[in-house]
């Protein structure tokens, strides 16, 4: 049994006259510890796919099972244990609070959950050692998203869903930070979904999912994935 | 809340205090106001609730178009959970202010202080010669207490409907039309229309209220029934528990006692009208006869009348004959007269003829008389001088006599 399985989804927005369907019998799975790559074009349903797994929407229909759980059936208050816990999620804007540090922005993470990983060593881990005390406004984009994925590690979740993460960087930097992502894969076991449009980050991942007008058109198992900085576009 | 989110807070505050501040300012501003103006209505409740209770003010009040009598009152007083019930007595009337017309409305005051006037200065009407005004009155009219006021009262509008008879006419309803002044007061049925601020505003539109002891007056009937409830002291006035509590009573008063008490009077005036009515008819009876015993009387006297003018026609006739042949008897004696007359006429010119010849011998003996009358002169002339000289003889004898006199005394 798949460790993440989003069963024929369906997400419909009812609006005046005509109904939207986000998502119009969705399904795909995810092992635990793979690195999945999202792929499709803009209004596909990539993100709605990604809001319904963080728990931060729900489902028309469908069943969405993470860990054996159908999060579709939560109710409100368990969705936030289950954001709180579960869940770390890496934005395209980062999203830090501005007025805290860069380790503080971390230990704010860290302090929500019981059982944490230490701020100042999860840093470390992402290669801030030396920018710890500096607030969000004197950082770089790069440096802003490391903080980022640490604020989402530090959690120990079960699961690390990236919204376009290198959508705001450029090329070298959005190169360093998906390496990050896919050691922290590697090395610390988490399973991470990555969200993209360009098709050339296809080759790094375990799984790539492809989405088309709120469907999964196809699932790839990849054998051998490529290390990032093999990967040219 | 762990550590770190709060120094995110600390942080956001201390770094933008200014909008915090704002956002403080604001708020508390907000709150204050809102608190305030909710304090300051439920205080004004509260005060004018207080004042309610402490001038005694009615829960109920009854009104009639016929007014209202000692047995409504009585069958009021019946009722469950009524603490007072008081008839009352107020009238309209006019007094002058800056020469102008103005209406007042005159209450009697309760003597178990229900509804009393809360007193701004001074002290309420002890006798019949004092009254308690308003202060929108003394303000307007310069007044002070001490000073007099003339009340009217307005009589013309019902004596003109009513029947004239003298015993029907309205008597005055208060026994004096002067007044002291012994007090200003607030009214607590109109706080309104003093210009003082007020939630309740009263639907008598006279100008002013004037307030007298009871004996100042004299009437039979109440203009209004004031009831207040034993249990409705402490609710407040304006509460919805008070205005239950009242209803409860006024819903029995009308199911109950309105009907019944509507008929009795109804009845009871119906009979008064009945009684009038009858005595005017016996009145009219016993008028009417008594016409009807003159009209036989002057008939009989009308025909008695006839009777005599008949006789006298008749006299008239008779001597009417009589007169006539009494003036035929008297214009034969006037010509007779008149016969007599020319006779007469004929003898005086025969007479005067005589006197005319009479006089023309008259003249002829004056001519006479005259030529004997100058004879007489020229005689006396000749007489006179013959009698100077004689004279003139004598005084020369009588001068000689002296001469020889005094020669013989020497």
């Amino acid at each position: 049994m798949a460790y993440i399985e989003f069963n024929h989804v369906i997400k419909q927005y009812n609006t005046e006259g005509a109904a939207i369907r986000a998502l119009d019998d969705a399904s795909f799975t995810v092992n635990k510890g793979e690195l999945a790559v999202i792929l499709g074009a803009s209004g596909a349903g990539k993100t709605t796919a990604l809001n319904i797994l963080g728990g931060m929407d729900t489902v028309t229909s469908g069943k969405v099972l993470v860990d054996g759980k159908n999060i579709a059936e939560f109710n409100h208050k368990q969705l936030t244990e289950y954001r709180r816990t579960d869940i770390g999620f890496v934005f395209q804007f980062y999203n830090l609070v501005p007025n805290l540090t860069a380790l503080e922005n971390v230990e704010l993470a860290a302090q929500i959950r019981p059982d944490s990983l230490n701020a100042s060593e999860t840093l470390d881990k992402v290669g801030l050692a030396d920018r710890k005390h500096n607030f969000p406004a004197q950082l770089s984009g790069g440096e802003q998203q490391r903080v980022s994925i640490a604020r989402a590690i530090a959690k120990k979740p079960k699961l690390l869903l990236c919204d376009e993460p290198t959508g705001a960087l450029d090329y070298n930097t959005g190169k360093q930070i998906l390496q990050l992502l896919q050691d922290m894969c590697r090395k610390e076991g988490i399973t991470v979904l990555i969200i993209t449009h360009n098709s050339a980050l296809a080759p790094m991942a375990d799984r790539v999912i492809h989405f088309k007008n709120g469907q999964v058109v196809k699932m790839v198992q990849n054998e051998q994935p490529t290390p990032v900085a093999e990967i040219e576009w | 809340m762990n550590k770190t989110y709060g120094k995110d807070i600390s942080r956001s505050i201390t770094k933008d205090w200014k909008r915090f501040l704002s956002i403080v300012i604001i708020t508390a501003l907000g709150v204050a106001m809102l608190t305030g103006l909710y304090a300051s209505c439920k205080d004004m409740y509260y005060s004018a609730d207080r004042f309610y209770d402490k001038q005694n003010l009615f829960d109920i009040r009854i009104l009639s178009t016929l007014g209202l009598t000692q047995e409504d009152v009585e069958a009021l007083s019946k009722l469950n959970g009524i603490d007072l019930v008081e008839g009352a007595y107020s009238e309209a009337v006019h007094t002058q202010v800056e020469g102008g017309r103005k209406s007042v409305t005159l209450s009697v005051l309760s003597n178990r202080g229900l509804n009393n006037p809360y007193v701004l200065e001074g002290a309420l009407p002890s006798n019949v010669k004092e009254i308690a005004v308003t202060e929108k009155y003394l303000i307007e009219s310069g007044k002070s207490i001490g000073d007099t006021v003339t009340i009217a009262e307005d009589m013309d509008t019902d004596t003109s409907t009513e029947d004239k008879d003298k015993e029907d006419k309205e008597e005055p309803n208060f026994v004096n039309t002067t007044y002291t002044i012994t007090g200003k007061v607030l009214d607590p049925m109109d706080i309104q229309s003093d210009g003082m601020a007020s939630v309740i505003r009263s639907s008598e539109q006279s100008d002013y209220t004037f307030f007298v002891t009871e004996a100042a007056a004299s009437f039979d009937i109440y203009t209004a029934v004031y009831l207040t409830l034993t249990n409705t002291q402490e609710l407040n006035s304006y509460s919805g528990e008070y205005e239950e509590a009242v209803q409860q009573v006024i819903d029995y008063i009308e199911m109950h006692i309105k009907k019944e008490r509507e008929a009795a009077r109804y009845s009871a005036v119906l009979a008064e009208a009945r009684t009038k009515l009858d005595d005017a008819k016996k009145e009219m009876d016993e008028e009417f006869q008594k016409a009807d015993q003159e009209f036989a009387d002057a008939w009989e006297e009308i025909t008695e009348g006839k009777q005599k003018l008949l006789d006298g026609e008749n006299t008239l006739n008779q001597e009417e004959k009589d007169a006539a042949k009494q003036f035929a008897d008297a214009r034969a004696e006037l010509e007779e007269a008149k016969k007599k007359l020319l006779a007469s006429e004929k003898q005086l010119k025969e007479g005067e003829a005589k006197l005319n010849e009479g006089e023309a011998e008259l003249k002829a003996r004056e001519k006479e008389l005259e030529a004997g009358r100058q004879q007489f002169e020229a005689e006396k002339t000749q007489a006179m001088e013959q009698l100077n000289i004689a004279q003139k003889q004598l005084d020369q004898t009588q001068e000689q006599l002296d001469t020889e006199g005094a020669e013989l005394e020497d």
